[in-house]
């Protein structure tokens, strides 16, 4: 017993002495930023004219201070390595030898630049402020080393207004390193990407292959226009693989010049996006045959509710929706797209002539004077048009609803006008075997546990001399009752085979 | 850093012995005995009871989040003069004996083993600060044989830390240093048994530093032990000793030679760095895994005795560090801060100047880390998986992450050992073990921010358009995270092993001998608990079980030349499971393992001649061992294929071969002189091979790729020698004097850059050739030691005492020539520049022990 108490006042004897010296103190966080206490001496346009020729470099000496509000930084990765900042006068581009730039530079923060020590210089024409460093044997303006940068380029106040600077024509756009432009947020209306990048082709913004060169896209106010912009895209931005919009809208990015030798005469003007949502190009392409339509947007789902018969519609009206069918594999006939938008229904509209729709193009027009019909015991939009209008948007995504075959067999069975018929509806039937020819070629039968439907195959179709698959699968696909008396489920392409 | 605390071990353990010694307090405890096996281990027990020398060492290596330990378990007899100073005076840069790694020796505590399964390491942290209680043990050095296990290849030992072994008194002690801790603060207390047959044993110690010797490092570390035994009958006593040693700690990194430059001295901390005014530390080792053993001593026969043990150990450790997410680099040492990143020479100079001037810019800038988090607002859609679910807020993109391995482990093990008559003597054991680890990260700090994101960076931009690729947890995906989440990966290892052993010692007039066989069965598997985005099919739950059985098997002799005179050898052969750790190619995010994936296979023979007499002792011995079939797996950024990698490492083999001398010679009443040398040579002596895998993918990269490493050097010093001087006082006072030598010390090399890709293209008779593929050998050191103490016994000047009280001062200071170019290890980065074969880029990295260091110790006991 002695023992234990003994024991006992040896502890706490023990726990006295240690806890005098233990309390873990928390530690303090810096305040939210404000600006510094420093005043600015210089405005950026005033500061921009001290570099005039090309390939010189001007140390900065005096105590100059200029300030601005960040416009631009390397945040998507179009940018690297460097900040661009504007006050009320003009912009500059501020190179720091640093990654992630945006984590201290955010967009609207407000900037402080001690310029003493710092150089201004040009790369390809455009004006820089970084430090002068001989690389290479050559003297030239590079990055700010990071480990300086917080000397120079001082941090102040943040979600200050960025507001881009509008400009209506692309001549108003100078090519003198003090051009009130350079190196400026800019934005222009009514611009699109020329008809060679997304009408012939849809191109991407940048280089997705393995060398992530720099791509330049034309941009111009279209209707044969010859005055053009490059957009000029990175291959490490974070968006050079998404494909440039077809449409017609505002374009904001950053203005500056690209010249192939700093003497070169040849000045090409160039814009730099920030991300994507620099552009907004939602509106039909200038000179477009289908202008806007007017009237009111019909959901197609209203629309195949009016079907009683073949009728011409009559009402001032549009419908928009997403294409789900696909030209490219031609299981359909070429003049006719399947079009489905948020209501779920779909119509198949016929333009004639050879279509090139993607799956996920969005289009939109003007279905008053055009027939609404049963085309071989299926809903079509015969257009009035034969121009078929220019995709507003790609690769919009639609998601197929699942049904069994003894669903979509009831369902199409019903009359086109019916709700519950949702015949050209992308649907996928899941688990389901196909049997019949060795080829996809032409009639076969699709079964799943609830029962069987004519799976068709055009002979135009790419795939049609393709294997027939065997075993079970899930099939994407939409399925029509054809001339009323066979009810018919077509794939688009083997991808809808999984 | 771990030499640093082996000193302090050092001075505590003489600290303690010199207490003993002086105080000359006498066990007062009742020993069981047990007869002899070895008639040279015998003489040599005698010495080592009588100095009763405590072989403990804290070694916070353990603390850390997986790093090589080197201080190797072995340490051993005390009055053995290798062994000493291999103990005392060679940790300073940390040699190992026979240049073997932390997996080639053992050590049990009242029976239980200790290490650890899922890398053979001794986790010496986990009783540190309990020297008072630990330090009754029993030890055998090498391939000699021992009568509570059957050994290992390095030596084993076996700590008796029964509440009735301890002295029966009270103890507080105080020691001040400028170590890694300032203060210690220790109390102990034992029992003895009392007329019921029950004995107690408390003991605690408080060892702290606000900062350590290292800028930006402190030290907090508790210590609590208690024991208790009850004597069934003379025959029979079942104890229980359960201990904790909760620790935190701020860490010290290592960094390059032009940061040390900067930095003006050896000990720049990059882990470190000022918030509001403040020093704080971004690398913070926790450790809290308390341990119970329950034990029982059955004495069947007058001659046999059962000895069995259960313990259960369950805790965490971690360590915290910087995570980041699409941001820059926050350690201030990263490559393209620092002046040789500049083309320009004078915009060199002025990063140069920058560093150098402000010792801010130096070090993490925590103000700027809070600030981009403060500024990033951001919007997660879809967070947590639930498709509409937006988050806006402030998500940080630096936060604190701790690291932590929780683990559970259990271990039954028996021994029984029996003489047979006077000549044999048989032992036989029975021990299963078995661990679990938890591995997974855990968010510690957003740094000002309201939400981290479970995101993997690296995959989301090797897959930009697979968004499931980026998350760690596919079945959370975009998980939104607050302080206290697990986060990153998941996964528990599970290892199991089980051995049966046994052997004979036979004592005969003119030799002795014994022969012993081992036969184990090991087993694990991981389990993943979360799905990486990455590895859909191969992360989540049980992986395949990995099994393997092997033998080991022993034998020695040692002949009585003469009194006092022993010339032996001994040998050992054995097959080893490979450990998890090398085992798996990318455990955080899958199962994948080792192509061929085999049994290590390890021999060694010593011999050596011993004199122990009583005013000389000389003992020599040569060794050679044969290292077989080991893997390694590393993970790193590899600059050529621009990628993270796994590098499976097959076909590791070692020989290590070499002379230990030891001598100590009484040269006059209270003079002493002792000499150790150890000249080894220890060298990789086949080709390895790489398998190289991305992580992110698992696309094999390289199939088999040749390391050329043959007869590289293995990192640690191959030769260390000590000389010292000692005298003791009849008047209760010592001094000792070491000085201490070392060379032939390498660092550790990149094996990126022992490929034929590294040097393809240049010359082989250029210089860049050879200082590519050479491996850098480091300059010798010297250092010297001094110890003193005084003990009194206090009874003569205080006559109300009641009990004999000794108050014993020592005084420790290492390294007083102040040499601070002392490596105590470093290692070249597995970063390589391929393309520009620039050596500087990725330089190597070192630590330095410390300069002139002290502890000042008090103590009293009664």
């Amino acid at each position: 017993m002695n023992n234990i108490s003994s024991i006992k006042s040896a502890l706490i004897v023990l726990f006295a002495l240690t806890t005098l010296i233990s309390c873990k103190k928390e530690f303090d966080s810096p305040p939210f930023p404000t600006d510094p206490n420093i005043v600015v001496n210089t405005s950026i346009s005033d500061f921009k004219k001290r570099h005039t020729t090309n390939g010189a470099i001007e140390e900065i000496v005096g105590d100059t201070i200029i300030s601005g509000v960040v416009i631009a930084n390397d945040k998507s990765g179009n940018f690297y390595k460097q900040i661009f900042i504007h006050d009320s006068t003009g912009a500059m581009q501020i190179l720091i030898d640093g990654a992630s730039l945006f984590n201290t530079y955010p967009i609207g923060r407000k900037v402080f630049i001690k310029c003493k020590g710092l150089a201004l210089g040009d790369y390809k024409g455009t004006m820089v402020l970084g430090v002068k460093a001989q690389v290479g044997g050559v003297y030239s303006v590079q990055g700010i080393p990071s480990s300086l940068s917080y000397n120079y380029v001082l941090g102040g106040s943040l979600n200050n207004p960025v507001a881009p600077v509008s400009v209506s024509t692309i001549s108003q756009l100078g090519t003198t390193f003090s051009d009130r432009y350079m190196n400026e947020l800019i934005k222009m209306d009514a611009m699109e990407f020329t008809k060679y990048n997304v009408v012939n082709n849809q191109f991407t913004y940048g280089d997705t292959s393995n060398y992530k060169s720099t791509i330049y896209r034309y941009i111009t106010p279209g209707c044969n226009s010859r005055d053009s912009i490059e957009v000029t895209t990175s291959g490490y931005s974070n968006f050079a693989g998404i494909k440039l919009p077809r449409g017609n809208g505002s374009i904001i990015g950053i203005y500056s010049i690209s010249r192939t030798s700093p003497t070169s005469a040849n000045a090409y003007k160039q814009m730099m996006l920030r991300d994507t949502n620099d552009i907004q190009f939602y509106g039909s392409r200038c000179g477009n045959s289908n202008p806007n339509p007017t009237g009111t947007r019909l959901t197609i789902a209203q629309l195949r509710a009016m079907y009683t018969t073949d009728m011409k519609i009559t009402t001032t009206s549009y419908i928009s929706g997403v294409v789900t069918s696909d030209a490219a594999n031609k299981n359909i006939s070429t003049g006719s797209a399947i079009l489905q938008d948020e209501s779920g229904a779909a119509v198949t509209v016929f333009f004639g002539g050879t279509l090139s729709y993607n799956v996920g193009d969005s289009i939109s027009f003007d279905i008053t004077n055009d027939s609404l019909i049963s085309y071989k015991g299926s809903l079509e939009v015969k257009a009035t048009n034969t121009t078929p209008p220019t995709p507003l948007q790609t690769v919009r995504v639609v998601v197929p609803v699942v049904k069994t075959i003894a669903q979509v067999n009831t369902a199409i069975g019903l009359p086109l006008g019916n709700p519950g018929n949702f015949e050209l509806s992308l649907i996928k039937i899941s688990n389901a075997t196909a049997t019949g020819n060795a080829t996809y070629s032409g009639n076969n039968t699709l079964t799943d546990g609830s029962g069987s439907i004519t799976l068709y195959t055009g002979t135009a179709a790419l795939f049609s001399a393709s294997p027939l698959p065997s075993g079970s699968h899930n099939w994407t696909g939409q399925a029509k009752n054809y001339n009323g008396t066979t009810k018919e489920f077509l794939i688009r392409n083997t991808n809808d085979v999984q | 850093m771990k030499n640093f605390t082996l000193a302090i071990t050092i001075l505590m353990v003489v600290f303690c012995s010199t207490i003993s010694v002086f105080a000359q307090v006498k066990t007062p405890s009742k020993p069981i005995t047990t007869s002899p096996i070895d008639t040279m281990a015998n003489e040599e027990g005698k010495e080592s009871l009588l100095d009763n020398i405590p072989v403990v060492s804290l070694d916070e290596a353990d603390d850390q989040d997986g790093s090589a330990q080197n201080i190797s378990g072995y340490l051993k007899l005390g009055r053995n003069p290798f062994i000493s100073a291999s103990m005392y005076n060679f940790g300073v840069v940390r040699f190992r004996a026979r240049g073997y790694d932390a997996d080639m020796s053992e050590t049990y505590i009242n029976g239980a083993p200790m290490e650890n399964l899922d890398n053979g390491f001794t986790p010496y942290g986990l009783w540190g600060g309990l020297n008072d209680v630990l330090h009754r043990k029993e030890s055998v050095y090498g391939l000699q044989s021992n009568r509570f296990s059957f050994g290992s290849m390095g030596g084993s030992t076996s700590i008796d830390a029964r509440a009735f072994k301890q002295y029966k008194q009270t103890s507080i002690g105080y020691s001040n240093s400028n170590r890694n801790y300032v203060h210690r603060f220790s109390l102990t207390k034992s029992t003895g048994f009392n007329s019921k047959g029950w004995a107690y044993s408390v003991s605690g110690s408080r060892r702290w530093a606000e900062e350590g010797f290292t800028d930006g490092t402190f030290y907090d570390g508790w210590s609590g032990f208690v024991g208790i035994d009850k004597q069934i009958n003379p025959n029979h006593i079942i104890s229980f000793v359960g201990f904790a040693t909760p620790t935190i700690m701020g860490r010290q990194g290592s960094s390059v030679q032009e940061m040390l430059d900067l930095a003006g001295t050896n000990y720049y901390n990059p882990y470190w760095g000022f918030q509001n005014g403040k020093k704080r530390n971004s690398s913070i080792a926790k450790t809290t895994q308390p341990l119970g053993i329950l034990s029982d001593e059955w004495k069947i026969t007058p001659t046999s005795t059962l000895t069995t043990s259960i313990s259960l150990m369950s805790g965490n450790r971690s360590v915290t560090g910087l995570d980041w997410y699409n941001a820059a680099d926050p350690r201030p040492d990263y490559y393209r801060y620092l002046p040789s990143y500049q083309l320009d020479e004078s915009v060199r100079q002025r990063v140069f100047d920058e560093l150098k001037n402000d010792i801010a810019k130096r070090q993490i800038n925590w103000d700027a880390l809070y600030n981009s988090n403060k500024m990033s607002i951001e919007t997660i859609k879809d967070a947590n998986g639930i498709a509409g679910n937006n988050v806006t807020g402030k998500r940080s993109v630096y936060v604190v992450e701790e690291r932590v391995i929780n683990t559970t482990k259990y271990n039954f093990n028996t021994t029984f050992a029996t003489t047979i008559n006077s000549h044999v003597d048989f032992t036989a054991g029975f021990k299963h073990e078995s661990q679990k680890n938890s591995y997974y990260k855990k968010l510690n700090d957003l740094l000002g921010g309201d939400f981290y994101v479970d995101l993997n960076q690296y995959a989301e931009r090797d897959f930009p358009t697979d968004s499931l690729a980026g998350q760690n947890d596919a079945n959370n995906p975009n998980r939104i995270l607050h302080v206290g989440d697990k986060y990153g990966y998941n996964y528990d290892i599970n290892i199991k092993r089980t051995s049966v052993w046994e052997q004979v010692n036979v004592k005969l007039k003119a030799l002795d001998f014994f022969v012993g066989v081992e036969r184990s069965f090991t087993s694990f598997w991981r389990v993943g608990n979360v799905k990486s985005g990455l590895f859909l099919n191969n992360s989540y739950g049980k992986s395949t079980v990995q099994n393997f059985s092997n033998d080991a098997f022993k034998a020695g002799v040692s002949f009585k030349l003469a009194k006092m005179n022993y010339l032996y050898i001994n040998g050992r052969y054995e097959t080893r499971a490979p450990f998890f750790d090398n085992a798996y190619l990318a455990p955080r995010t899958r199962d994948y393992i080792q192509d061929d994936l085999k049994n290590e296979s390890i021999g060694s023979v010593e011999a050596g001649y011993a004199l122990i007499a009583p005013e000389v002792k000389l003992r020599a011995t040569g060794y050679y061992t044969s290292i077989k079939n080991q893997t390694n797996v590393l993970t790193f950024y590899n600059d050529e294929m621009r990628t993270f990698v796994n590098y499976a490492l097959s076909n590791i083999g070692k020989e290590q071969m070499g002379l230990e001398l030891g001598a100590e010679v009484i040269v006059a009443k209270g003079f002493t002189t002792t000499a150790a040398a150890a000249i080894g040579q220890y060298t990789y002596n086949t080709r390895q091979l790489a398998t190289i895998t991305a992580d992110n993918t698992s696309a094999l990269l390289a199939k088999d790729e040749i390391i050329y490493c043959k007869n590289y050097r293995v990192p640690t010093p191959q030769q260390a020698y000590n000389l010292g001087l000692n005298y003791r006082s009849t008047k209760y006072w010592f001094v000792n004097l070491n000085f201490n030598y070392f060379d032939d010390m390498w660092l550790d090399y990149n094996p990126v850059r022992r490929t034929e890709n590294a040097v393809s293209g240049i010359d082989p008779t250029s210089s860049l050739w050879g200082d590519i593929l050479g491996q850098t050998r480091l300059k010798p050191q010297f250092t010297m030691d001094l110890f003193g103490g005084k003990s009194w016994l206090m009874n003569n000047k205080f006559k109300s005492l009641g009990k004999r009280t000794f108050l014993v001062l020592s005084l420790g200071i290492n390294n007083i020539t102040n040499n601070t170019s002392v490596t105590s290890g470093g290692y070249e980065q597995l970063r390589f520049d391929i393309a520009g074969k620039d050596l500087d880029r990725f330089p190597s990295k070192r630590f330095y022990s410390y300069g002139t260091n002290f502890s000042a110790n008090i103590a009293l006991r009664f």
